[in-house]
């Protein structure tokens, strides 16, 4: 019955990882920086939430408009701010990775500042249990699998069978093609932040309300989702999905044998070994998206 | 007042010397490690172990810190070697974060409590307390540690790992073997953070796991960025600026809640500024403008034209060149 109750915690909580990676895979895919901001992203997303919905008072839907409004912002800022300045230095790729990661540091610290280091809960309600049988889950957690699987097929929908998605995927596959057939891939560049940075509000909303959000999940999330992307393939989001889902259900299911300090150890140690034997991820992309 | 300025000094020693080893795998070695801190954390454990544990001489502590960080290195360059150098970045997150987690499981490592009793190290019959030793130590440790860099980068064994570097498929084909180079690159760069740590550990007396995390890690990352990857006085530079921040930034009043938070802002900021003013680093700013992506060099030095600039000696000829090969990323870069 244990090895059951943590089977379902670790598709609850896997289902949000896939949903969270899947935001920053689309960027990676498209525009191949290392936006580990996306944590950023992440923790600005739900404390805004957090201070409109609970601290001001204004009520939920306000609060999720105002978590989508900031995620977009924060992306676009990102994207035309940051990484055009620079794009053109000598290993790019490196400096990139870190400003991304400073520009984490320093939000992880502004939220710490103004809202403390505990762990808060966006969306009370949703942590409450409902019993299955004899095993509980939270009512986060059922809307959590629910929303991932409708952002996910969303997202294949929008990819597949509209013009700026195939335009998207062109992108990702080809870009100096891109440029040829299409001009200027900048516009394209822009929908892929905004698209992924809006990815990651659903994802904080759901963690957020059932295992808390708290300052330092800005490096912690933020690391997972890159690793998880990479692991399941770069351009393939049912690889960032499947994968996402094996970090969360082995995560969980370690806590069988292991008590709960070990969890960091376990889902990163995990990481590094799913890295170590499949370094160019999990699934190939048989196209870009699938 | 001296001796906090001392204190700040042995601080910046630390830093400096785990930039060097950071710089050894960034700059030379095109390993791209995110969690330095890590790695010197190891460091400062294993120091702390062998003192509690086995000798507290501290030659004797200097030396099996630094072996077991060249070994803890080595595992590091072959994860290295096995994943792609972008991805690495993820991977060495990951891998920090297991070690970190490790020490603050296992109680022989410290646990939640950390490595306490840290018994006086001795050298040569003295004991070594107190910050004006420590910066004493500091300063000959760095010197020591910029020379053996130095003469590291510039061996044989540098110039390959700049090879691999700069075009992985070109060094294969030359009979070179990336795989091992990122190994012992791996490995030298844990001569430094081994170093690093066993002064670190001697002086507070105390080592928790919980100290070397990714805000200790962006602080090394921080350092490299500002004063340089790639250059051998780049890391003291950085190390320097970093600790007078860190030093500065104390001498402030704040207010608890803020205490913690200010400098790592800071360092987030001073990061952002270079990144965007001087992406090669201040160092590099002497010698000519970035290289452009779309490759179009001007003038540009030579890794030997850099080192002899960086250590005063004139230019000559055979330091210039013009059109180095373009170290063209994996999978590119966009923005």
């Amino acid at each position: 019955m244990l090895f059951l109750q943590l089977l379902i915690n670790g598709i609850v909580i896997g289902s949000q990882y896939a949903l969270v990676a899947v935001g920053f895979s689309m960027i990676f895919s498209i525009t191949r920086i290392f936006h580990i901001a996306q944590g950023a992203t992440y923790l600005l997303a739900g404390y805004v939430c957090l201070e409109v919905s609970q601290r001001l008072h204004l009520g939920l839907v306000l609060g999720i408009i105002a978590a989508l409004g900031a995620a977009v912002v924060f992306g676009f800022i990102m994207q035309e701010g940051l990484y055009r300045a620079i794009a053109h230095a000598e290993h790019a790729l490196f400096a990139l990775f870190v400003g991304s990661f400073g520009i984490v540091v320093v939000v992880d610290n502004l939220v710490s500042w103004a809202f403390g280091d505990n762990v808060v809960q966006i969306i009370p309600s949703l942590s409450r249990n409902v019993a299955i049988g004899s095993l509980q889950v939270s009512v986060g957690g059922l809307v959590g699998i629910g929303l991932t699987i409708a952002v996910i097929l969303a997202l294949w929908l929008l990819l597949g069978r509209t013009r700026i998605g195939t335009l998207l995927r062109a992108l990702a596959s080809d870009e100096e093609l891109f440029d040829m057939t299409y001009g200027s891939a900048r516009h394209y560049r822009r929908i892929a932040f905004a698209l992924g940075s809006l990815l990651v509000v659903p994802g904080v909303l759901m963690i957020g309300s059932i295992q808390g959000l708290q300052p330092s999940d800005g490096i912690t999330i933020g690391t997972i989702l890159i690793a998880v992307t990479i692991v399941g393939g770069i351009g393939s989001l049912t690889g960032a999905a499947i994968s996402g889902l094996a970090v969360g259900i082995i995560e969980n299911l370690a806590q069988w044998k292991l008590s709960i300090g070990w969890d960091p150890v376990v889902t990163y140690g995990l990481i590094v070994v799913l890295m170590l034997l499949k370094p160019n991820g999990l699934l190939k992309p048989l196209r870009v998206a699938d | 007042m001296l001796s906090y300025w001392e204190s700040v000094f042995v601080q910046a020693a630390v830093t400096i010397i785990a930039a060097l080893g950071l710089n050894l795998q960034i700059g030379f070695a095109g390993i791209y490690l995110a969690a330095p801190a890590a790695l010197y954390g190891v460091g400062a454990v294993l120091a702390a172990l062998v003192a509690i544990h086995i000798t507290s001489s501290f030659l004797l502590v200097v030396v099996l810190s630094i072996v077991g960080s060249m070994i803890a290195g080595g595992v590091f360059g072959a994860v290295a070697s096995r994943i792609r150098g972008e991805y690495f970045i993820i991977a060495s997150m990951a891998l920090g974060f297991v070690l970190t987690g490790l020490g603050n499981q296992i109680d022989f490592l410290g646990g939640t409590e950390g490595l306490t009793g840290i018994p006086l190290n001795n050298l040569f019959g003295d004991y070594l307390v107190g910050n004006q030793t420590f910066a004493i130590v500091g300063l000959i440790a760095v010197v020591v540690a910029v020379a053996v860099f130095a003469l590291l980068v510039n061996s044989t064994m540098g110039r390959r790992w700049r090879a691999v570097m700069n075009d992985e498929s070109a060094a294969r084909s030359l009979g070179l073997r990336p795989a091992r180079l990122k190994v012992t690159a791996g490995m030298a760069s844990g001569i430094f953070f081994g170093l690093a740590g066993a002064i670190y550990a001697a002086n507070l007396e105390f080592v928790s796991s919980a100290d070397f995390g990714i805000n200790e890690s962006f602080l090394l990352i921080v350092a490299i960025v500002v004063g340089g990857a790639g250059t051998v006085s780049g890391p003291v530079l950085g190390g320097l600026i970093v600790a007078a921040i860190s030093g500065g930034l104390a001498e402030i009043n704040f207010p608890a809640s803020e205490a913690g938070v200010i400098p790592e802002i800071a360092y987030g900021v001073v990061l952002v500024a270079i990144l965007v003013a001087a992406p090669s680093g201040l160092m590099r700013l002497r010698f000519g403008r970035d290289r452009e992506a779309d490759g179009e060099s001007r003038r540009a030095l030579s890794w030997q034209g850099r080192f002899n600039a960086a250590v005063g000696r004139p230019l000559g000829p055979g330091d210039l060149v013009v059109g180095e090969p373009e170290d063209e990323p994996a999978t590119g870069r966009r923005a």
